[in-house]
């Protein structure tokens, strides 16, 4: 989410629906987010709990192969 | 008498510039810099929040904002004239993880029901309406959602800033 300047709801919404359809294939979807203005929405929204937020894109990938 | 008033037709492309507006008087007056993305997303949600609402019950009539300030706080009241059944105030949004996930209606692009009514179409796959009024709640200083006249359809949201004092 490094490039992303604004997300509302609606963008919250997307993220919901994607993750959904990945996880109806036994996917994940985890996401890089370092903007404090961006982090902020998924916390007050308590998306927090349902995303995977990582500082980077290597840190993701080690977490979910941890995960395994 | 408010300072602006913006009056749009219900369609989310006049959503951006109902925030845009919004921004430019927060500006003016006198609302910290870095509290104007606060304000341009919460004016957006409540305009996103009210076109949903009209698309679906009475897309014919406009939504009004109205933008004004007393020289100590910066307020938004966002009109709509929809039945008031979402009126309720977000009660938390703890969301466990693993948790059922909340519904988004179908977008443009999902599959949809044969004979779905043609609002539903124009309306962007969204989260309900408590995700978009638990933003505002988190962002605004003060926060209210009333009915708009005592008797008739129609709800307000009423969100406010602190303006800094404008020197000279």
């Amino acid at each position: 989410m490094e490039k992303v300047e604004f997300l509302d709801s609606t963008g919250l919404g997307v993220l919901v629906g994607g993750l959904k359809r990945v996880r109806a294939h036994d996917g994940s979807l985890d996401l890089v987010c370092t903007q404090e203005r961006i982090l902020k929405i998924f916390r007050i929204t308590g998306l927090t709990k349902v995303f995977g937020i990582h500082d980077s894109v290597d840190q993701a990938i080690s977490a979910r192969k941890a995960e395994k | 008498m408010a300072t602006v008033e913006v009056t749009f037709t219900p369609l989310p492309v006049h959503v951006r510039t109902a925030r845009l507006v919004a921004t430019a008087v927060a500006r003016r007056s006198g609302v910290s810099e870095s509290l104007l993305d606060e304000v341009r997303l919460a004016v957006g949600e409540a305009c996103s929040r009210a076109v949903a609402a009209h698309l679906r019950h009475c897309p014919g009539q406009p939504i009004r904002v109205a933008l004004s300030d007393d020289g100590e706080r910066f307020e938004v009241v966002v009109t709509d004239a929809a039945p008031g059944s979402e009126r309720d105030l977000p009660a938390g949004l703890d969301l466990p993880a693993g948790a059922d996930l909340p519904g988004t209606t179908p977008g443009p692009g999902e599959a949809s029901l044969p004979g779905q009514a043609v609002a539903d179409r124009l309306i962007p796959p969204r989260l309900p309406d408590g995700v978009g009024l638990a933003v505002i709640a988190g962002l605004a200083d003060d926060f209210r959602i009333a009915a708009a006249t005592p008797a008739g359809p129609g709800t307000s949201v009423t969100m406010s800033w602190k303006c800094r004092a404008v020197l000279g």
